[in-house]
């Protein structure tokens, strides 16, 4: 049985109120610096350099203004690869949402047992695997003749699509290999949230007579509707972002990344592209811009869903 | 007819007991505060008629009927939490209609409801408030009020009033029992505090490790307990309890004690000739009497010869702590006595009616109640358990 105290104020000392902003900004510093070197000035510098018809050799760069952004508005490969990218994402966010929740809630019980640890392990793991390398056991899990996938689905007399080799299905392909490698992460920020909601507050649900989907819709979802946005957030950010296993598993033996016929080609494959393949930077760049301003847009869209929708305890 | 009744209720976690055959019965109608130290168990005791949890053995009944497969919402029980519970994200009203809302109950029904226990309780003001505004004496009154709305058959109280502060505690207190007056519902409230259980139970059952030692009302617990455990736990300051043997000597009888050889003088011991024989008996036994009970100076009953070790003055009356030998013991100054100094010897007398005895086992002895307990009460069947 446990007697809460009410915590005392603390009577503070003048210099340590003087000193704290100081030992505050202090401890800020490094971090601030590496952030300073490595993030926001290569940003800035890419947004200056997105107004440039820029070389990097001679750099005999050229300002043209909006120029670069014209001709990118002008590419039909530019607005099918934002496309591309908001199917990518319109998919991947609420699958990866529902089914990280729905996984955390089906471990719930078992992470407060002994075994807890090993079961988060195993969710965990994929998402600490290296891209690159799964990418190319997923290449052959996918391949359709002799892929295992293919095999369950022939087994159940299913149809079985050509994955990575087909315009309809080499994008699900990068979508189940994406929740794949991404849904243990999203787990355990979900399992942290179900092991902090109070007990006592799901025990008085309990006696009120609320049952199972009641308890879930009117006391567990809003309870952990703060990591829900987090999560829907982050999915958004990480899959605008995603490059490597689009890469890695169109690259290999179907030809250049990106397709067949550029429908796996999303904006930061094309950026990539864009900048080491073709070697136009301010042209990648100003597609860079582009990219961010969108991630920005959806945030701030999610953000002012979200403030109708989050509950912050 | 019971409103819920506990047949030799085990709860084990592991290799721990938590509840060792418990058997109470709860009246229509009455106010019954289970009262322990921490990890008595009462809590669990609390949970179990909830459902919240199993018990390992025994059996649990409602009105009659076995409850071991009424999950707790089915059990009709408002449970008040010692932290409230309050669902953080709704307001008071639908905190309130919680419970109404998952039995889909009609709305018109519900507001109906949630107007009336919210004018009950005051909470009328703060409807649209969210917990998190609340005081703590208000999410008192809103955690009550979800209990309350669905007019449940028992109410279950798990220490409602440790969070809140002096003042408002004793308002609680006070607001509790006569809500309990207005609604007539069978209520458990569970408590460590002596004074909570003293002043609002209509019975008090109490507890230590597992076990319950006494059910009774309250003048039966403090003026007959049943074991040592609950001689020393109610009271303020407790009960003042010795271990002593008593012994022929001279043609009469002594107490002294084997550990310090201190021994205590017996007035008349004639007159309880046959009551001082069988106390021979016992190799050893528990002597016990109130610190307000006793009479300064040499008087009739038992004369203990002590030093005052200390003198707290309260106000309107005054506790002498003091040695018998190394037994410390208290006892109470009314105002206006003179008050002995510290390192003083002086006598005190516990008179005959202030005794209370308990053999080896920490159990009273009750043939010794003419030389014990004069304000005998009658040993109505079922009052103790044991």
């Amino acid at each position: 049985m446990t007697i809460a105290i009410e915590p005392v104020e603390r009577t503070r000392s003048v210099l340590r109120d003087r000193l704290e902003p100081i030992l505050g900004f202090g401890l800020l510093l490094p971090s601030l610096l590496v952030f300073l070197v490595f993030f926001y000035a290569p940003a800035a510098f890419l947004a200056y350099i997105s107004f440039f018809h820029w070389n990097i050799f001679t750099s005999q760069s050229q300002f043209i203004g909006f120029g670069n952004f014209v001709i990118l508005f002008a590419q039909p490969l530019f607005w099918q690869a934002l496309l591309t990218s908001l199917y990518f994402a319109a998919v991947m966010v609420p699958a990866a949402t529902l089914l990280s929740l729905g996984l955390a809630l089906l471990l719930r019980e078992g992470v407060q047992s002994r075994r807890g640890g090993a079961l988060r392990s195993m969710v965990f793991l994929p998402h600490v695997t290296p891209v690159v390398a799964t990418s190319i056991i997923w290449i052959w899990l996918f391949d359709p003749q002799f892929g295992l996938l293919n095999s369950v689905l022939g087994f159940f007399h299913l149809p079985q699509p050509g994955w990575l080799a087909s315009t309809h299905w080499a994008m699900p392909a990068v979508i189940i290999y994406s929740l794949w490698h991404s849904l243990g992460l999203y787990t355990v920020l979900f399992l942290g949230a179900l092991a902090t909601l109070p007990r006592s507050v799901l025990e008085a649900a309990q006696v009120d007579g609320a049952k199972r989907w009641y308890l879930f819709r009117r006391v567990i979802l809003p309870l952990v509707s703060p990591v829900t946005f987090f999560v829907v957030v982050l999915a958004t950010i990480n899959t605008l972002q995603t490059f490597s296993q689009i890469y890695a598993l169109t690259g290999g033996p179907h030809g250049g990344a990106g397709g067949p016929a550029f429908t796996t080609t999303t904006d930061s494959l094309l950026v990539y592209q864009t900048a080491f393949l073709y070697q136009h930077f301010s042209l990648a760049s100003a597609m860079s811009l582009m990219l961010f301003v969108l991630i920005l847009g959806l945030a701030l869209i999610q953000k002012k869903v979200a403030d109708r929708f989050v509950f912050y305890r | 007819m019971d409103v819920v009744n506990l047949r030799e209720v085990t709860r084990q976690f592991g290799v721990q007991s938590a509840l060792r055959g418990v058997s109470f019965d709860v009246n229509q109608g009455e106010f019954l505060v289970i009262v322990g130290p921490s990890g008595c168990g009462k809590s669990t005791v609390l949970r179990i008629i909830a459902g919240l949890e199993r018990p390992t053995a025994g059996s649990v009944q409602f009105g009659g009927r076995d409850a071991a497969a009424l999950s707790p919402g089915d059990r009709n029980v408002g449970m008040v939490f010692q932290n409230y519970a309050l669902y953080p994200h709704l307001s008071v009203s639908e905190n309130l209609a919680f419970g109404l809302s998952a039995a889909r109950v009609p709305k018109s029904r519900i507001r109906e409801r949630v107007k009336e226990v919210a004018a009950l309780l005051e909470l009328d003001e703060m409807l649209t408030k969210k917990p998190g505004q609340l005081s703590g004496g208000q999410k008192q009154r809103v955690a009550l009020g979800r209990a309350l709305v669905r007019q449940p058959v028992i109410f279950l109280m798990d220490e409602p009033l440790s969070n809140l502060d002096a003042v408002l505690r004793e308002k609680m207190r006070m607001d509790l029992r006569r809500l309990h007056e207005q609604t007539g519902t069978a209520t458990v409230y569970v408590t460590h505090d002596q004074v909570e259980a003293m002043t609002m139970a209509d019975r008090i059952l109490v507890m230590q490790q597992g076990e319950i030692h006494q059910i009774g009302t309250p003048d039966e617990v403090y003026h007959e307990p049943a074991t040592l455990f609950v001689a020393r736990f109610f009271g303020a300051p407790p009960m003042n309890t010795m271990n002593v043997r008593v012994r022929h000597r001279e043609g009469g009888w002594t107490i002294g004690s084997p550990r310090h050889g201190e021994r205590a003088i017996i007035t008349h011991p004639e007159a309880h000739k046959a009551e001082w024989e069988s106390l021979v008996a016992e190799s050893q036994c528990w002597l016990g009497f109130r610190p307000e009970f006793t009479v300064m100076g040499r008087a009739e009953g038992v004369q203990f010869s002590v030093r005052v070790t200390d003198v707290e003055t309260l106000g309107p009356r005054s506790h002498v702590h003091a040695l018998w030998g190394d037994d410390p013991l208290v006892y109470v100054l009314e105002h206006g006595q003179s008050t002995p100094e510290r390192g003083e010897s002086v006598w005190l007398t516990a008179p005959f009616s202030s005794l209370h005895w308990f053999n080896e086992q920490n159990r009273r002895m009750r043939s010794l109640n003419k030389i014990g307990h004069v304000h005998a009460v009658p040993e109505a069947a079922g009052m103790t358990n044991r």
